[in-house]
């Protein structure tokens, strides 16, 4: 079925007759609210070459402005202006939703995550152009505020792939290899190929949810502009983060709930048998490194602030330079790893680690995301209809392990 | 304290499959936290749920009871450390 593109202002109608209708069709044909405005009213022409998609021409039709610029003498409206129906009331939940993504999706070099989106993180910020109605000044090239408002470790850095799905279970498929499998031996002729096998059996992953409510009156949201609303969503937001990413660190660690999905685990003092036990050594920290193997190469490390010093302050050795690292044109030569190896290792510290442990994955392989489309739709509803006072911004997730093999933890301990 | 020492049970690893059997962080625990990833040794533990799981899943074993209320000393030192 072909939908008929509306103008905005038919859109602001439809909107106003029944927004949670337009919602919840969005989300039951997998868009969120923004995605699924933008589909009923195309951004083209003009609207596309100044950055405003479907919800920011609405937003430009109510006459909301989102932020402040005193040089120029715009203000940003006050929340009210949201509050005055049903349909700029679900425009407020969908801007709130676009402030949370933006820090939830925020990635740790904003240039290469819009390389990396190829041009899509238009269609995720609620920010205009420079110079348009919605954003009639040019920003400073990088915004402090959005650096401020960034989780100190982002879960994008953790997460290999994100898989979106409706209901609250999921059912996580494993590619398994029998041991003989696992030997890239060379198959002979009218031999049989070693075979992967996509194994769904009883593995299944629960998923929660993660967010935060800001429970404020509508007077008190009525004397609050629309930009300092928005810097209490973006903190929310971040405190959500965090949970996601303690989260992740148990997943890693403990396993999704399914056998086998733990992290393998490697002792210091075994490592490293002068080392002892309680003091990372830098012998210990390099032999876990080559722990993982081909195709895996660990590029995420985390671990707590004691274990975090550790490792910065790691003593090279004045009297003797590993032979790794001397350069390669002297009359000693040098040596090149060929192995995929993992240099400039990152490494967060978070007091959700372990204590004096190393969490250490491949992110390219480890950790899958699953989230449920249009799983915030209920509290939304419940604030658009008055039933609250409380905003809730919430996302159900749950994290699966897609590959064991590319987690391992250190016991700086053991 | 002494309700605290009545939660506590030994268990360790049940498998030696070089994999993490637990980590928890629960104040029930004697140390708040406990990490068991290797067959050396018993671990003292707090039945918590995550403990009882792990040992339903069989991923740990039980090997001592609830302590008695007047443990003496030496008992804790044939304990294994959680993290050693």
């Amino acid at each position: 079925m072909t939908i008929e593109a509306m103008g905005t202002r038919e859109l602001a109608t439809a909107l106003e007759r029944d927004p949670i209708r337009i919602m919840k069709d969005g989300y039951d044909k997998g868009f969120n609210v923004s995605a699924y405005l933008d589909r009923l009213s195309p951004t083209d022409g003009p609207d596309q070459k100044m950055g405003l998609d479907a919800f920011s021409r609405l937003l430009k039709h109510y006459g909301i402005v989102t932020r402040s610029d005193r040089q120029t003498g715009y203000w940003a409206s006050s929340v009210n202006e949201f509050l005055k129906d049903n349909a700029r009331k679900a425009l407020m939940m969908e801007y709130a939703a676009r402030v949370w993504r933006r820090v939830s999706n925020a990635k740790p070099s904003q240039p290469v995550y819009e390389e990396r989106l190829g041009g899509q993180r238009a269609i995720y910020l609620s920010d205009g152009q420079p110079g348009s109605w919605e954003r009639p000044y040019v920003d400073a090239m990088d915004a402090r505020w959005s650096q401020q408002i960034a989780p100190a470790i982002p879960l994008a850095e953790l997460i290999a792939t994100t898989t979106p799905i409706e209901g609250d279970l999921y059912r996580a498929y494993y590619l398994t290899y029998n041991a003989a499998d696992v030997r890239k031996y060379r198959v002979g002729e009218s031999t049989e190929i070693p075979t992967a096998t996509l194994s769904d059996a009883d593995r299944s992953i629960k998923l929660h949810k993660f967010g935060r409510a800001l429970k404020a009156s509508y007077e008190q949201l009525r004397r609050m502009r629309v930009d300092k609303f928005a810097m209490h969503i973006a903190m929310m937001a971040i405190q959500a983060e965090i949970d996601k990413v303690a989260k992740v660190i148990d997943v890693v660690v403990n396993g999704d709930g399914n056998s086998g999905t733990s992290a393998t685990n490697h002792d210091l003092t075994t490592l490293d048998t002068d080392a002892a036990a309680g003091t990372l050594t830098l012998k210990g920290w390099l032999s876990f490194k080559l722990k993982f193997a081909n195709p895996y190469s660990v590029n995420v490390t985390l671990m707590q602030e004691a274990v975090a010093l550790q490792l910065q302050l790691l003593n090279m050795g004045s009297a003797n330079v590993p032979y790794v690292a001397l350069e390669g044109n002297g009359i000693l030569g040098g040596i090149r790893p060929i192995n995929r190896f993992a240099d400039n290792v990152g490494f967060g510290w978070t007091s959700d680690a372990p204590t004096l442990k190393i969490v250490a994955i491949d992110s390219n392989w480890a950790i899958e995301q699953v989230t449920e489309i249009g799983g915030e739709i209920s509290e939304t509803e419940r604030f658009i209809m008055n039933q609250t006072e409380a905003l809730t911004m919430t996302e159900v997730e749950g994290y699966a392990v897609l590959d064991p093999n590319s987690m391992r933890t250190l016991d700086v301990n053991a | 304290m002494a309700d605290k020492k009545a939660d506590l049970i030994k268990v360790k690893k049940a498998v030696d499959d070089g994999k993490v059997a637990i980590w928890e962080s629960n104040e029930r625990h004697p140390k708040g936290e406990i990490f068991i990833a290797n067959t050396k040794g018993a671990h003292e533990v707090a039945q918590t749920p995550a403990v009882m799981r792990a040992i339903s899943e069989g991923k740990l074993e039980q090997v001592g009871g609830p302590k008695k209320k007047a443990a003496s000393s030496s008992d804790d030192d044939e304990t294994g450390d959680d993290d050693k």
